[in-house]
């Protein structure tokens, strides 16, 4: 067991083994269009032709949508409409974007350190919330995230939730990133750190 | 006098010099070296820093004898002491003064010209893209293709500082004079807009050495961008390696910051490089990489008494009180003038007046307006307006009068003509927008020319039948297309395009027979108060049930009507690609096929056949199969340059024999949009011919008592100007002929 799946166990913190699917209601278009009418949006806010930038991040989404507790398992034709949304739909949002920019991304999980004078107030938010994820620890937050491939073998952390990339420099302290899986068999280098294979990788 | 140190620039407001940074960043290797701060108003608060051993005030800049100043220097450089400028144009004025002095720790005049603004020649030897970049001494017409060339996102700089974002043509006009009485200079140049992040190289050199460089990542901000915390790494190496050449080439010495933007691909842009160090510099000695340090210790060849280590590679800002020392009181405050709302914090040490003694030699070129060079277009106006003029009746027609001319009429219409008929494979349709000019020559020339009619409103469809159109050639577009309601409407047109969903409900309970009902959709991060909302799966879900009860008999279409004259080509491009996309998700939801895409209006004359229409519709084509019409609706494009407006000199108002006002016989009644877009302007003085006229330092007044009529803010004309002399005003036609009104005439 590596230090960071021990912490994960330490801290009762249930996350997920994978990323989840947002899931498609079978036989009807409802999903597929709603899939498509997201796609629409980020395109009518990419302006790609102006900023000339492929890898512009969809930053509208934290303005369009409100961060907080979602019911998992939940469907695209719902989830689109939901005013607020939890950082797993954010990152599912998002790459469904990327994706359909044509550039290759990878669901990702951040663990991340944070004060207990944060975690505390995301404790209460999230526990009337019905089948919502116990993601929040004393001292660490289970948060996901994209991977976005920029070339062969880099790629760069967007989290869509605040509409940043990530900094790998930054491991310490408040918002700290302790460890990193990314959801790709292949190796891929973000900045000075080695990710990828599933793996949780400390750092 | 050794080991002594003077520093310049100690404002530390919101927009703060770095003068404290770089005395602090050497009082931690040098803690026994004399260090004094000097600056040039009293209201300066690092005047009351401890790190200084000394403070100096001298009287500001507009205030000061330079003579004195510069002997003030050269003594202390004379003496033994070493000086480090950090305020820009004292650093130019510097090189320019003393020049080279082996205890000056700034570039030379050289140097300082490869960096300077706005083509920093430097940028040759540096691996960054250049925004692109215009100096506004030229043609209006010039400025405004590089306007919407730029999408209507750019700054206007001035020559050392401040920059104005540029969103419009009125917000040109106004931050040019703003900007151009602010620095007595019109060396002010428009930039492109980058989207990025902003990040910064600084680094310290002696006589093209490199010695050293961080690479700066802004994290916090100031309102105006300043910074306020921040990342400080190493530079890489292919940037060490480049800027080492840079230097080297340039032959740079002193502190400097290269000001960056890194966009989303990561592509870094040059933005400007800055003579000195930046106000965070201390941060670089809290990363223990100590550039003024270094820098002294290069000039000095003194070994630091103490080794900066490093503590953090991020830096942030304090807003600390410090008691103010009893031999620098605070300045004292004005009383208000009349209208001043709030006591300004804002460095008062008189920089701009240093622009002058800086410029002077330059002063008398910078002066000098491009010379007006006529274009075809103007020769085709010169030659439409000539016979009016050459007419004897002419002397007695009233003006102003707007003229209509015939060979810009003729040459629009046959190049939208030909235009069709090369595209008419690919389904091309132009409608004439006959609210840009209901004129029945206009009305017939679009008609001849092959185009349908676009109309707004019941009266609009019967003008364009009166003047020969059939109904089943009309588009019928916007808010309000039924107005006036008393009016029977006409049924059986070409398209009918709704602008809300109940609007397209009423038409499909209509029993109409218009050939194609479609929507304007508003597309989503575009401003407009047009169209059906999309931007929520409700209001998009509602949209495409609707559109699931079209009769099967009648077409649909998607109409988008953003102009690219106002946008951008490239903003524009975006909202096309984003409303196909759109349409396809139509076509997906519903039972739908698009068979019409109408594209809209608002080209500017000399883009529309610039845009890439073939690619464009061959990108439709990809997605929309069943698309059978491609409609554009050009009516600005056809008309605006086709009239031109005479008006008569009707005052000359001069300083001494310099005429600095005229006032003419028209105003903003006759051309409402006169300060919306630039218009092109030729005089005609009696028995001479029609010449183009540049801008310059005349103002011209419009005839009424409005303080916004203003015809032009500065052409270039002649001392002999006179009363009854006429100014052909181009650009006249489209809205500026069908928004005018009847003012200040007696009646209405």
């Amino acid at each position: 067991m590596n230090l960071a799946a021990a912490v994960i166990e330490q801290n009762n913190l249930i996350i997920r083994n994978n990323c989840p699917d947002v899931q498609s209601h079978a036989g009807k278009d409802c999903c597929k269009n709603a899939r498509n009418w997201l796609v629409a949006m980020a395109r009518s806010f990419d302006f790609s032709v102006t900023d000339g930038a492929r890898l512009a991040g969809p930053g509208w989404l934290k303005t369009f949508y409100e961060w907080g507790p979602s019911a998992w398992p939940v469907y695209w034709c719902e989830a689109v409409s939901l005013p607020v949304i939890d950082c797993g739909l954010f990152r599912a949002f998002a790459n469904l974007i990327f994706a359909a920019k044509g550039i290759e991304c990878f669901d990702a999980q951040v663990l991340r350190l944070q004060q207990q004078s944060a975690t505390s107030h995301w404790q209460k938010r999230w526990d009337g919330a019905a089948n919502s994820l116990p993601w929040v620890s004393k001292n660490f937050v289970y948060h996901e995230i994209c991977a976005v491939k920029t070339s062969d073998s880099r790629c760069e952390l967007y989290d869509p939730t605040d509409g940043v990339w990530l900094d790998a420099d930054i491991t310490k302290g408040h918002n700290g990133h302790f460890a990193v899986r990314v959801e790709s068999s292949e190796v891929l280098q973000w900045q000075h750190q080695t990710l990828g294979g599933f793996q949780w990788v400390s750092l | 006098m050794t080991n002594k140190l003077l520093i310049s620039g100690l404002y530390s407001g919101p927009s703060p010099s770095a003068g404290i940074g770089v005395a602090r960043a050497i009082r931690e290797s040098y803690p026994n070296i004399k260090i004094i701060g000097m600056d040039y108003w009293a209201g300066s608060s690092g005047l009351h820093h401890d790190v200084f051993d000394e403070t100096i005030v001298h009287p500001s800049w507009d205030l000061m004898d330079l003579d004195t100043h510069k002997t003030f220097i050269q003594t202390v450089l004379d003496e033994g002491g070493y000086y480090i400028p950090t305020l820009d144009l004292e650093t130019i004025w510097l090189a320019k003064n003393i020049g080279y002095h082996p205890r000056l720790l700034s570039p030379a005049t050289s140097a300082l010209r490869a960096a300077s603004k706005p083509y920093a020649s430097v940028t040759e030897f540096l691996p960054f893209g250049v925004p692109e970049t215009l100096t506004i001494n030229c043609h209006e017409t010039e400025i405004h293709d590089f306007c919407r060339r730029s999408a209507w996102r750019l700054w206007l700089k001035g020559p050392y500082h401040d920059a104005s974002f540029i969103g419009n043509w009125q917000t040109f006009s106004a931050q040019r004079s703003h900007l151009s009485m602010k620095w007595s200079s019109d060396k002010l140049f428009l930039q492109a807009h980058k989207k990025g992040v902003e990040e910064s190289i600084c680094f310290s050199a002696k006589e093209g050495q490199l010695l050293d460089a961080v690479y700066m990542r802004k994290r916090v901000t100031t309102p105006d961008g300043k910074t306020w915390s921040g990342k400080i790494e190493p530079l890489e190496t292919y940037l060490r390696e480049h800027l080492a050449v840079a230097v080297k080439n340039i032959n740079w010495s002193g502190g400097a910051e290269i000001e960056l933007l890194k966009d989303s691909d990561g592509k870094l842009w040059f933005m400007e490089m800055n003579p000195r160090f930046p106000a965070w510099i201390f941060g670089t000695a809290i990363a223990g990489i100590n550039l003024p340090a270094m820098l002294f210790e290069a000039f000095t060849g003194l070994k630091p008494e103490v080794t900066s280590s490093p503590r953090s590679n991020q830096f942030t800002r304090v807003v600390t009180e410090i008691p103010v020392l009893e031999h620098t009181p605070l300045p004292l405050v004005s009383e208000p003038l009349h209208g001043q709302i709030s006591m300004s914090g804002k460095y008062g040490a008189g920089m701009a007046s240093l622009v002058d003694i800086i410029d002077k030699d330059s002063r008398e070129v910078e002066h000098k307006f491009a010379a007006a060079v006529s274009e075809a277009d103007d020769l085709i106006l010169i030659s439409d307006v000539e016979p009016y003029l050459r007419d004897e009746i002419s002397e007695a027609r009233p003006t102003p009068e707007r003229l209509v001319l015939p060979g810009m009429l003729q040459k629009n219409f046959s190049a939208i003509k030909e235009f069709l008929i090369e595209n008419k494979s690919i389904g091309f349709v132009a409608g004439y927008s006959i609210k840009t000019n209901p004129d029945e020559v206009f009305c017939k020339s679009a008609r001849n020319a092959g185009m349908l009619g676009e109309c707004i409103s019941m009266l609009e469809v019967k003008r364009a039948v009166e003047t020969g159109w059939n109904k089943s050639e009309i588009i019928l577009n916007g808010p309000a297309k039924w107005w006036p309601m008393s009016m029977e409407s006409f049924d059986g047109l070409y398209a009918v395009f709704a602008d809300s969903v109940e609007e397209l409900k009423r038409l499909i309970q209509s029993n109409r027979s218009d050939q194609v009902w479609g929507v304007r959709l508003k597309i989503p991060g575009f401003k407009s108060r047009f169209g059906i909302e999309i931007d929520t799966p409700a209001k998009f879900n509602e949209l495409c049930q609707v559109i699931s009860e079209i009769p099967s008999h009648i077409k649909f279409g998607v109409h988008l009507h953003l102009a690219s004259n106002l946008i951008g080509n490239s903003h524009w491009q975006d909202a096309v690609e984003s409303m196909l996309v759109w349409a396809l998700n139509i076509e997906a939801a519903t039972s739908k096929k698009v068979s019409v895409i109408d594209m809209g209006g608002g080209y500017h004359p000399r883009d529309l056949f610039t845009i890439p229409w073939t690619e464009i519709v061959a990108f439709m084509r990809q997605s929309l199969e069943h698309v059978e019409r491609v409609i554009i609706e050009p009516g600005r494009a056809m008309t605006q340059d086709a009239m031109a407006l005479v008006t008569t000199i009707v005052d000359v108002r001069r300083t001494g024999d310099l005429p600095v006002e005229i006032v003419v016989d028209t105003c903003i009644a006759e051309l409402p949009l006169i300060g919306v877009y630039p218009h092109r302007f030729f005089l005609q003085k009696p028995g001479q011919t029609l010449v183009k006229i540049g801008n310059g330092r005349t103002k011209v007044l419009g005839r009424i008592c409005m303080e916004d009529d203003i015809v032009s803010n500065g052409l270039d004309l002649p001392d002999d100007i006179a009363i009854g002399d006429r100014i052909i005003i181009g650009d006249a036609g489209a809205y500026e002929r069908s928004m005018s009104y009847e003012f200040g005439r007696g009646g209405y």
